[in-house]
């Protein structure tokens, strides 16, 4: 008889803790692309808030692999190489995972429009905390037009990273059933 | 329920409050600005620069795509500009010459001491500003290269900004169009003396001009050397608007392609970059009425 090792058992998967570890990679290195996506004139000094898109997806359907600490490690990511205001995004993610574990129930019942609608005021909320922080600390206000594009530009893409993320979603969970 | 989840739920509140809290008052620390969250910082930019410019790859290479179907496209409309541009640039180089030996004989006579010696070192700029609250950019060269704190960046255009940060193989330059940026100029045809401030737009801001000074709308905007951290005479931009006594500044660099740039180094030997004393390095206006500062120079006479 062939001798069956631990070589021959099937992965676990059903551990949280990778995912919730790839979940922050995931997340810090779509902060770095984001970063990169200004390399492109036309989003020279506002790129889409990609990560948040991500948060706020992961948030909403896998409330297990989401954390505060989740959302702080990928802001502070973004806020350590691409921003002067160390820490602004990061709490600004805190409250977005915070936000949504009060929310979640209701919006997992919802349609996509209630989804999107409370994006928006995530969004909105995310850069205006963001922007009166900045203009206190700094004694100055930025450039409005900016800020306004950033928002605008994230809410246009919010369903396109929608899609994507569930698409993904499903392929994952596809290749786990037939694991 | 029971007590020990209790006590974990109350650890976890604890951890939670602690945690925004420190998230917080980073952003106050980050204000401070001590050297120790600035080293951090820096550690963290040289370990993960490199993993940001390959994740950046793709949109580098989408960009060149984009760039070399543009260029193809418009090749015979840009070969009628650039022989205009030569024709243009050959009529400037008449000038320029004998703007330069009229230039020479004028030193001689001021007594004028010879320009800053600042060796250009050529580095790759990795990032871009992709937030609307700063406008820095980190840039492929540090201490390794002889870069310090301080050191101006340009390119062939003009000023981009100063080195604020150095790690050991890559640099954060604080650009002009930052809302901390504020750059010692002086307005080239009438010589008054100003400073432009960025607001992280596309625009710089000209404030502190005498209330004599009559900015003329396209009039270049030259660094005046000031402090002496920069050197004088860099293009910063030309005046774009004139309104009031608001007025505003077109870079003379297109900061949104910015791919390589040139980091002055040296020329700032006894300055200390980290406390600069206003009073001793930057006097904006001329203490007796009448007189006018020169590039570089400053109220009483001496080079800066």
């Amino acid at each position: 008889m062939t001798p069956r090792g631990r070589f021959f058992q099937k992965a676990e998967l059903d551990s949280n803790w990778p995912f919730q570890f790839l979940i922050i990679v995931f997340g810090v290195v779509l902060a770095m692309f984001e970063g990169g996506l200004a390399l492109w004139p036309v989003f020279y000094g506002a790129t889409p808030i990609l990560s948040l898109i991500f948060l706020f997806w992961v948030a909403l359907h896998h409330e297990k692999l989401v954390f505060l600490v989740t959302g702080f490690l990928i802001g502070i990511a973004s806020d350590l190489l691409f921003s002067d205001l160390i820490g602004g995004r990061a709490t600004a993610y805190i409250a977005v995972v915070f936000l949504m574990d009060i929310r979640r129930a209701k919006l997992q019942q919802g349609d996509f429009r209630d989804v999107w609608v409370e994006f928006v005021a995530v969004t909105t909320g995310v850069v205006l905390f963001q922007f009166l922080v900045f203009s206190a600390l700094n004694l100055a206000i930025p450039a409005i037009t900016p800020v306004l594009f950033q928002v605008g530009v994230t809410l246009i893409l919010f369903p396109i990273g929608y899609v994507i993320l569930t698409t993904v979603n499903m392929a994952f969970n596809r290749i786990r059933v037939s694991s | 329920m029971r007590a020990s989840d209790k006590a974990k739920i109350r650890q976890r509140r604890i951890a939670h409050t602690l945690l925004v809290v420190f998230s917080f008052s980073l952003m106050f620390l980050g204000k401070l600005d001590l050297n120790a969250l600035r080293s951090a910082r820096m550690g963290m930019n040289d370990f993960t620069a490199p993993f940001v410019d390959l994740v950046s790859a793709p949109v580098r290479g989408v960009e060149t795509m984009v760039q070399g179907i543009r260029t193809v496209a418009s090749l015979r409309a840009e070969n009628v500009r650039l022989q205009a541009e030569n024709a243009l640039l050959k009529r400037w180089r008449r000038r320029a010459e004998i703007l330069e030996s009229e230039n020479r004989q004028l030193r001689s006579v001021a007594g004028a001491v010879t320009p800053d010696r600042r060796q250009p070192v050529t580095a790759r700029a990795v990032t871009a500003p992709g937030g609307a609250f700063a406008h820095t950019v980190l840039v492929a060269n540090g201490r390794e290269q002889g870069i310090e704190r301080g050191n101006p960046v340009v390119t062939a255009d003009g000023l981009v900004g100063l080195v604020v940060d150095v790690g050991a193989t890559y640099a954060r330059v604080l650009m002009i169009s930052d809302i901390n940026a504020q750059i010692p100029v002086i307005l080239s045809s009438s010589s008054w003396p100003g400073v432009t401030v960025g607001n992280n737009g596309t625009f710089l801001s000209l404030r502190f001009l005498p209330e004599e000074a009559a900015p003329k709308v396209g009039e270049l905007v030259l660094t005046s050397g000031h402090g002496g951290v920069l050197p004088a005479g860099v293009p910063v931009g030309r005046v774009d608007l004139v309104r009031d006594d608001f007025v505003r500044v077109r870079p003379a660099v297109d900061l949104r392609h910015l791919s390589y740039v040139s980091i002055l180094v040296g020329g700032t030997e006894g300055i200390d970059l980290d406390n600069l004393a206003l009073e001793d390095y930057y006097t904006p206006l001329p203490e007796t009425e009448g007189t006018r500062l020169f590039e570089g120079v400053n109220a009483a006479g001496e080079r800066q």
